[in-house]
């Protein structure tokens, strides 16, 4: 993987020169700007009502996690934002992006279709590609 | 009437129309062009807010899988009377760590797995090899759902705070699309082995065990409703067997 081994939202904001790629100092190692500019804002929220301050900690280190190891092969297999981060407050029925549905598991395999997560316990399950026509979790209103 | 069907239903072609007005039976026509030329034209598309067909526009809220598929014709949300919409059900915000509430699961798009990708074949026909018969005139038999399952080709799906399915997988119908988790047979997927399971030489006992832990952690971890889950596993015959004693 090229580029940023590990993406450090605070390093980004104080040293954009580090990601320099453009003029507003984003990377041009693979990742997006709109990933990135995301991720900088979804490291920033504090948690939305909806969420408990624990479980949104854990989408942020899900997200810091899953951008660092796959937004390359994420990106090759077309996963859209909405397909990673995709997130309906007026959907009750669980149907949100990977990296929401992480949960704390990790990612061992992506494909076009579908991703192979583990437990901590090592058992393993699929996600599912589910529908991208939600919003980015970071676009929560109020989230900033 | 245009039958949409899961190949056409699911193409960027056919979604980039929805989006932009573009007239459906253009559409449909370039999505079969698509379908028949491309191996890469589908990705998930279910679960569209509006979609356009002939006979109007069909909310997901307000249409069956059987209205979609069949399109009928759903009544925009614009024109649906206050109080007559179909209420959310849930108790809570499921992706957030809430306990969800039980969606109406085959309202949505179903999603087909590809033949090709960058890692190597499927092994799975391509729509186009299936025939045009999925093009068209296809619908889903929601008592396909309730037809026993053997376990060597079950795939347990689910969703965070919501409810369970078992299918047979290849689920060719596509009846399981909207559940985002999913185990059992869906390891054969080649593109899935090198894990844990090697799910066709398991035994029938170890497979048994693989599922019931998954249903046990999906009751007890992401809040699937244990009659839920007792309901899709007892398609399986082993499973009921097993809840039998013999």
């Amino acid at each position: 993987m090229s580029g940023i081994d590990r993406f450090d939202p605070d390093a980004f904001i104080r040293s954009p020169g580090k990601y320099a790629g453009d003029d507003v100092g984003l990377p041009t190692a693979g990742m997006s700007v709109e990933w990135q500019r995301g991720m900088v804002r979804l490291a920033g929220m504090p948690a939305p009502i909806e969420s408990s301050p624990a479980r949104w900690k854990q989408i942020q280190a899900d997200a810091d996690a899953f951008m660092s190891r796959w937004h390359e092969q994420a990106t090759a297999l077309g996963w859209t934002t909405g397909n990673l981060f995709g997130f309906d407050p007026q959907q009750r029925d669980g149907n949100v992006g990977l990296v929401i549905d992480i949960r704390g598991d990790r990612v061992v395999a992506l494909t076009r279709d579908f991703a192979a997560l583990k437990t901590a316990q090592g058992h393993r399950w699929h996600y599912r590609l589910m529908p991208d026509d939600s919003r980015p979790i970071w676009a929560l209103r109020g989230g900033l | 009437m245009i039958v949409l069907s899961p190949s056409v239903a699911n193409c960027r072609t056919f979604r980039s129309g929805i989006g932009s007005g573009t007239d459906l039976t253009t559409t449909v026509a370039q999505c079969r062009t698509t379908v028949a030329n491309s191996r890469s034209c589908c990705l998930s598309a279910y679960n569209h807010k509006n979609i356009w067909l002939p006979s109007g526009k069909v909310s997901h809220e307000s249409a069956t899988v059987g209205d979609i598929f069949a399109g009928s014709r759903g009544t925009p949300p614009e024109q649906q009377a206050e109080g007559t919409k179909k209420p959310r059900t849930g108790r809570g915000f499921a992706g957030l760590g809430g306990v969800g509430g039980r969606g109406a699961r085959l309202q949505r798009y179903p999603f087909r797995t590809l033949n090709a990708t960058p890692f190597g074949e499927t092994g799975q026909p391509t729509i186009a090899e299936e025939g045009p018969d999925l093009m068209e005139n296809e619908e889903i038999d929601r008592d396909d759902v309730a037809a026993d399952v053997p376990l060597r080709n079950a795939m347990l799906t689910w969703n965070i705070g919501g409810d369970a399915l078992v299918v047979e997988h290849p689920d060719a119908e596509f009846v399981s699309a909207s559940y985002s988790r999913s185990v059992g047979a869906c390891f054969n997927d080649p593109l899935a082995r090198g894990g844990d399971y090697d799910w066709p030489r398991l035994t029938d006992d170890r497979r048994l065990a693989v599922l019931l832990g998954w249903a046990f952690q999906a009751v007890a971890r992401d809040g699937v409703n244990p009659a839920d889950m007792e309901r899709a596993l007892a398609v399986i015959p082993e499973y009921r067997s097993l809840s039998a004693g013999r």
